[in-house]
C-alpha cells in the first residue's frame, strides 16, 4: 500500500492540465500504483466538469460538424507504437513507454559512489526540469545532499530510507530547499526510482563537497 | 486571460458562484448521459445535436479562457464534439458526469496539440496497475451525490483558495506560475492549494 503521496498542488496541476510533461509522467505512473490518488484526481476532473457546465457559453460561428457516416467501434485501440527497447515490465505505464520508445537505448551511467542514472527523454517545465531513473545499490547510501529546487522521487522497485521516512514501490518522496538528506537503499535489492527535479542537487557531506569541487558542478 | 479573477467584484462565472449559476441549473445531467448512450447505441444524430448545443459553446468558452484564439477555439471545440460522437461507447455514466468526460477530452486534446504528443496517462489495462480495492456497493457515492457534495464544498471554501483553483482551471497556470503571477510566496500557494484539496477530499471520501 502506498504511504507517501505527491503534494496536492501536483495532483491539481495534473488534473487542470498545467503540469509539465515530466511531472505528468511521474504523477500518472504513481496513479497506476495508487488507487487513492486515482480517486483524488477523478474528483479534480469532476471539478473541471463543474467548471465547464457553469461557464457562460461562447457564441459559435459554425454549425455542428458534418458527422462521419459510420462510428468507430469503441474498442478500437490507439495505434500501437512500437517499442525500440525492451523495458522491465514491472515499470508501469506511461513511464514504461517513454523508456521503450526512446530514440537511444536507455543505459545506466555511473554518477557518484552509490548512484547511477539513466536519462529519460521527457520535456520538463520551461525545459528546466530534469527527469531520470536513479539506481542505488542494495544497502548503499547516497552522498548527503541538499536541493536547490523541487524534486519528486517515485520508487519503482526496492526501497530507501532517509530522515523523512521509509519509501517503497509507488511512494513519492518530495524534497525542496529545506531538504538536506542522505537516502539509504534497503538491503536485498537495488532501489530504482524515477526522479523529476527543477534544479540540480548539491552535495553537502564532506565527501560530497570534494566531489562538487572536483567536478566543478553540483552533481 | 480571464477577467478580474482576483478583483473584489463578484464574477458571476467564478467557481464560488457556481452552484447558484443559472447556467448549471438548466442542465439536466441524467438527460445528457441519456444522449451519450443513445449515440453509442444507435448513432442517434438528434441526441448528438442536443449535446452539441449544450457543450460546444461551453468547450469553446473554456478554450478561450485558457488563451486560445476564438477561431482556433471553435475548431478545437468541433473536434472535441466529434470525439464525443466517435467515442460515445467508452462513456460510463456510473463513473463520471458527461461534463467531466467532456472536460477531460478538451483538456487532453489541447495538451496534445500544444506538445504534439499524447498527454501522459495511466493505462487501465496495464498488468502493472494496482487495482482498486473492492468497495461495498452501498457505501459508494453515485456521480450525482458527488456532484452535490462537490458544489457544497466549493461554496464553503474561502475566497483565497477558490482564487487559486480558478488560476489553475481557468487560467492555465501551474502552482509555480500562480506564485509568479499573483506575487504570492510559493509556500503560500502550496499550502492554500493543499488546504482546499484536503477539504474537497474529506467531503468526497466520506460515505453518507
Amino acid at each position: 500500500m502506498v504511504a507517501y503521496h505527491p503534494p496536492a498542488e501536483y495532483l491539481c496541476d495534473y488534473a487542470a492540465g498545467t503540469a509539465c510533461e515530466a511531472v505528468s509522467v511521474l504523477i500518472a505512473t504513481h496513479l497506476a500504483l495508487c488507487p487513492q490518488c486515482r480517486r483524488q484526481v477523478s474528483a479534480l476532473d469532476h471539478l473541471g466538469g463543474v467548471m465547464l457546465e457553469d461557464l457562460p457559453p461562447a457564441s459559435l460561428s459554425h454549425h455542428a460538424p458534418e458527422l462521419p457516416t459510420f462510428k468507430e467501434p469503441a474498442d478500437i485501440l490507439p495505434p500501437q507504437l512500437t517499442a525500440n527497447w525492451p523495458v522491465e515490465p514491472s515499470i508501469p505505464e506511461p513511464l514504461r513507454s517513454y523508456l521503450a520508445m526512446a530514440a537511444k537505448p536507455p543505459v545506466w551511467r555511473w554518477r557518484l559512489p552509490g548512484l547511477s542514472e539513466m536519462a529519460v527523454a521527457v520535456m520538463g517545465e520551461n525545459r528546466r526540469s530534469m527527469a531520470h531513473l536513479m539506481r542505488i545499490p542494495a544497502g548503499r547510501a547516497m552522498p548527503r545532499h541538499k536541493h536547490f529546487g523541487h524534486e519528486l522521487t517515485l520508487v519503482l522497485s526496492g526501497g530507501f530510507s532517509d530522515e523523512t521516512g521509509h519509501y517503497e514501490r509507488g511512494d513519492i518522496g518530495y524534497a525542496d530547499f529545506n531538504t538536506d538528506h542522505r537516502p539509504i537503499a534497503d538491503r536485498g535489492a537495488p532501489c530504482i526510482c524515477f526522479v523529476v527535479m527543477d534544479a540540480p542537487l548539491k552535495l553537502t557531506g564532506p565527501l560530497g563537497r570534494m566531489i562538487n569541487w572536483a567536478f566543478g558542478t553540483s552533481r | 486571460m480571464a477577467r478580474s479573477l482576483l478583483s473584489d467584484k463578484p464574477d458571476p462565472t467564478s467557481i464560488s458562484a457556481m452552484s447558484s449559476s443559472p447556467a448549471s441549473g438548466s442542465l439536466d445531467r441524467e438527460k445528457l448521459a441519456d444522449y451519450v448512450e443513445a449515440i453509442a447505441k444507435s448513432g442517434d444524430r438528434a441526441a448528438f445535436a442536443r449535446l452539441f448545443a449544450v457543450f460546444a459553446p461551453r468547450v469553446k468558452a473554456y478554450l478561450i479562457r485558457l488563451g486560445t484564439e476564438s477561431g482556433a477555439a471553435e475548431e478545437l471545440a468541433q473536434e472535441v464534439m466529434l470525439t464525443v460522437w466517435r467515442k460515445a461507447g467508452t462513456f460510463d455514466r456510473n463513473q463520471a458526469a458527461v461534463s467531466t468526460w467532456l472536460f477531460t477530452i478538451a483538456r487532453n486534446r489541447r495538451i496534445d496539440l500544444i506538445r504534439r504528443t499524447r498527454r501522459p496517462e495511466l493505462d487501465p489495462d496495464d498488468p502493472a496497475l494496482l487495482p482498486e480495492p473492492e468497495v461495498p456497493a452501498d457505501t459508494k457515492m453515485t456521480v450525482a451525490e458527488r456532484d452535490v457534495r462537490l458544489r457544497e464544498a466549493l461554496k464553503a471554501l474561502p475566497a483565497e483558495q477558490i482564487s487559486l483553483l480558478e488560476h489553475a482551471f481557468y487560467g492555465d497556470k501551474s502552482h509555480s506560475e500562480i506564485a509568479e503571477v499573483t506575487g504570492l510566496p510559493l509556500g503560500t500557494v502550496k499550502s492554500r492549494l493543499r488546504l482546499a484539496f484536503a477539504r474537497l477530499r474529506n467531503l468526497l471520501d466520506e460515505p453518507n
